[in-house]
């Protein structure tokens, strides 16, 4: 209970000197936000009148707690591109809101995908006496790391999209519309998000349970009269996970980054898709709450490992 | 190393010296991933120095006749949408990588070996912060930190080096730290500076010699994601821009002529994945023989 | 009887085990005594089948009450480890699976050789007695405790009892006091030898420390390199040891301390 508080103490910390940062690096980008709102044609005094509405005259601490204060209530400004009509510019919260479903769709469907492939595979892997297999599976796994995302996206559009129909790319519909519909098409980016990340997994389960064979309990469970499988299963498996489950986390973290690749090989309208076009169209109070946000839900998932780490080994208690 | 052993033996002991010779077989293996590994690399420095000089087309040469011919003797890669040769392309997109991948190891290696040797030589508190800020940067997604740097600094060639650069400094930092951590407390490091040689000295000249080769690790890992990275950027629209060729732009470019010239993705697909598969090859390969050095 | 008879044990290409013969009665016991690599532990790896793969029997014979154990298939010897010999390792910090209560890690030795269906209730009662019987306070709360929560001692004394949970005629004790400091090592001799005379178990106990054997073992072998190069009584081994190698672990007695060797394979 005392870690878990002094954890949260630290998570707190953590996501105030994120926000600083933050808020910092988009201080020092050049530009006049009130300028990139108006246009080029806009006279000083619409400009001067729109920075006193914005509060950007006002002193740095002061912004950041305007901007801070917004943040926690969820009002992030105005997007400088999208409309919500023709004299209103949208709310950043509102669109980030209109898109997080299908990044956390995308992100789970993966996460899934992951979990249920990756362990079986990672046992048989580590547990298998084969050298063929041992070597066949390595090589496969070498291989698949090595295919960048975007590219085995392609090649999954072109052989169940175009040849075999599985789906139809660019099709994507909204779960409002079909919810079956879209989990079909959903599964296929989460395919190429997963099976990059299914080899690494396995690969670190395999070389965990490899290490953990090696123990000196394993020698006494034989020792016993435990034969092979019950080894492999009731004592190896549960403290091989162990590190398997910061590799989860780690693994979560990277699902963010790579949704954002993803999401524009199949033209998912997800958050990833949002941050990469408003990045090229440099509109910024949209990239720095998606920012902000994807930090601080990567910390958060590193928050929630560690607790869980501490759930699951029974050592912890020690320190 | 099997001298100094036996010798520091204490007298009472009895040796053990039974049969214990070297295993000269395990690591004299060849080691299939290192061979296939350092062939594919040694190709892709070739090609990369070719495309530099000589391209068999020129790469932007647009031709409305030949647009969406498929792999032929005159076109060995097809065309593109707009008729331009894509094994030229293909060759120029190796060079421009390979240049940003060079570079790129290059800043965040020479930085972070700078930055790992002093904080792990010196520690105390400048290592405490900048291992911190490391280990923060380690837990996020390359490509997450990449689009960061991008999103502040802007899209292009000279961008996306410095980006990536920046990028790798860490690994490289935590790398070499921990390698000057254990060695710094050897024997022949004191001997050293009980010789007189002042700290820089031994940092670069005692030291440094015995990192090399976690280094050569390091660095071959290194370019394996500034390959990916960058191709990932440029896929994205955010890394190489237009008119410059790179593997990451046409593969997107490609995908919307996916159905009338599947060619046009293959080819720059394919070259990235062997480009990345040598080095990992390599890296495993390495990997592997010193773990039956070790043994 | 435990009899290994002309026991050869090649390690790749070379010889770690050569013409090994050794052998205990119930209720006696055998004291193996050598430096780290001597071949002791190997010995007693093979005896249980546990040989690492790469190791290969060449050539002998053990035999455990007459039934010969060289190349019984890995059920039948799963069978007998654990039931009719079993094995006491020199770490107890690291002997026990971390993340598993020693209850169930005792209680799991008594599933795997009782061949009806044992009640819960039995098993832990079976389970209990067996943690009395290693003389540990508290058997209750050992019972539910993981390793990490045990000393050294108590560690070793619960190897002990899963050892001797389901009573069997052998028991292998590798350098089961090295890791241990002078106080506990008393005790867990001083155990070893209570169970032998209440089980009567033929006792095969491995050791780099001559010393302890002169109070508790019926006889010794010498080991060197994979040979035993001398047995004999305890006393006679003391009173006229015959080979230079033998004298030599007689003379490095009182230097025990300045090597608690670690390892022996």
């Amino acid at each position: 209970m005392k870690y878990i508080i002094k954890k949260l103490l630290t998570l707190i910390l953590t996501l105030f000197f994120i926000s600083v940062l933050v808020f910092l690096i988009f201080q020092v980008i050049p530009g006049d936000p009130a300028l990139s709102i108006l246009g080029t044609e806009a006279t000083d005094e619409q400009v001067e009148a729109l920075r006193e509405q914005l509060g950007l005259n006002d002193p740095m601490p002061k912004r950041y707690f305007n901007w801070l204060t917004g943040v926690l209530t969820g009002d992030l400004g105005k997007s400088y591109r999208y409309q919500e009509s023709l004299n209103e510019q949208m709310a950043v919260s509102r669109l980030i809101a209109g898109k997080l479903p299908v990044t956390l769709t995308l992100a789970g469907l993966s996460l899934l995908l992951i979990i249920i492939f990756s362990i079986p595979i990672g046992i048989l892997w580590g547990g298998t006496k084969s050298r063929a297999l041992d070597g066949v599976l390595n090589v496969l796994s070498q291989f698949t790391m090595s295919v960048p995302s975007f590219f085995l996206g392609i090649i999954i559009i072109y052989v169940f999209g175009l040849i075999m129909r599985w789906f139809t790319p660019g099709g994507y519909v909204s779960y409002r519309e079909d919810f079956w519909g879209y989990i079909r098409y959903m599964l296929f980016p989460a395919i190429t998000v997963a099976v990059p990340k299914v080899a690494m997994t396995a690969k670190f389960l395999r070389n965990s349970i490899i290490t953990q064979l090696k123990s000196d309990y394993v020698r006494t469970a034989y020792s016993k009269g435990a034969r092979r499988f019950r080894v492999l299963f009731v004592h190896v498996l549960k403290n091989a996970m162990i590190p398997v489950v910061t590799f989860i986390g780690i693994i979560a973290a990277e699902i963010a980054a790579g949704s954002i690749v993803v999401e524009q090989v199949f033209g998912l309208p997800g958050i990833g898709r949002l941050l990469v076009s408003s990045i090229s169209t440099r509109d910024y109070p949209v990239v720095q709450a998606l920012m902000l946000y994807i930090v601080s839900a990567v910390v958060i998932v590193y928050f929630v490992v560690d607790i869980l780490y501490r759930y699951i080994d029974p050592r912890v208690e020690e320190q | 190393m099997k001298k100094v052993k036996s010798e520091s033996r204490t007298k009472g002991q009895i040796s053990d010296a039974m049969n214990k010779k070297s295993n000269k077989k395990g690591s004299k293996r060849t080691n299939a991933y290192f061979i296939s590994g350092a062939v594919i690399t040694i190709a892709f420095v070739v090609l990369m120095l070719v495309g530099l000089i000589h391209t068999p087309y020129d790469p932007n040469a647009m031709s409305g006749a030949e647009k969406f011919s498929s792999p032929s003797l005159s076109h060995i890669m097809g065309t593109d949408n707009f008729g331009r040769d894509i094994f030229s392309r293909v060759l120029k997109g190796i060079s421009m990588t390979g240049l940003v991948a060079v570079s790129t190891v290059a800043i965040g290696g020479s930085i972070g070996t700078i930055v790992g040797a002093i904080t792990g030589y010196y520690g105390g508190i400048v290592d405490e912060i900048v291992m911190r800020i490391n280990d923060a940067l380690n837990g996020f997604p390359s490509i997450l930190i990449a689009l960061i740097i991008v999103s502040i600094i802007g899209p292009g060639k000279y961008n996306v080096i410095l980006a990536l650069g920046i990028l790798f400094i860490p690994s490289f930092a935590r790398i070499v730290r921990s390698e000057y951590i254990s060695l710094k407390e050897r024997d022949f490091v004191k001997s050293a500076r009980l010789m007189g040689a002042g700290d820089m000295r031994i940092i670069f000249r005692h030291i440094f010699p015995n990192v090399r080769s976690t280094l050569f690790v390091t660095i071959t890992i290194g370019f394996n994601n500034a390959v990916l990275a960058e191709a990932g950027l440029s896929y994205l629209g955010i890394g190489i821009q237009p008119p410059d060729a790179s593997l990451g732009n046409m593969l997107s470019d490609a995908q919307s002529y996916l159905f009338t010239a599947p060619w046009y993705a293959i080819m720059p697909g394919m070259t990235i994945v062997l480009f990345v598969l040598g080095f990992s090859l390599l890296a495993e390969g390495i990997r592997i023989k010193d773990e039956g050095e070790n043994d | 009887m435990l009899e290994i008879e002309k026991l050869t044990v090649y390690f790749g290409d070379r010889c770690v085990l050569d013409d090994v013969s050794l052998s205990v009665a119930r209720g006696e016991v055998l004291g193996v005594v050598g430096e780290s690599g001597s071949g002791k532990t190997m010995t007693a790896l093979s005896v249980m089948g546990l040989l690492n793969p790469a190791a290969r029997i060449e050539g002998g014979s053990i035999r455990l009450d007459g039934r010969e154990l060289i190349g019984l298939d890995g059920r039948a010897m799963s069978g007998i480890r654990g039931r009719n010999m079993a094995m006491i390792f020199q770490e107890p910090m690291t002997s026990l699976n971390p993340t598993m209560r020693i209850g169930k890690q005792l209680g799991e030795a008594v599933k795997l050789h009782y061949e009806n269906r044992q009640p819960k209730q039995e098993i832990k009662r079976i389970v209990l007695d067996a943690l009395a019987d290693v003389r540990l306070p508290e058997p209750e709360r050992v019972y539910a405790s993981y390793p990490h929560e045990l000393s050294g001692g108590m560690r070793q004394r619960v190897m002990i009892a899963m050892g001797t949970i389901c009573r069997p005629g052998y028991l292998l004790c590798d350098e089961p006091t090295t890791a241990l400091d002078v106080t506990t090592q008393k005790g867990i001799l001083e155990l070893i030898g209570t169970l032998k005379k209440e089980h009567n178990m033929g006792i095969v106990f491995i050791t780099h420390d001559l010393k302890l054997l002169r109070n508790f073992a019926d006889k010794v072998a010498v080991m060197c390199r994979g040979k035993v190069v001398e047995r004999g009584t305890v006393e006679e081994i003391f009173a006229a040891p015959k080979e230079d190698y033998t004298k030599r672990l007689i003379a490095a007695i009182p230097d025990r301390s300045r090597r608690l060797a670690k390892t022996s394979v």
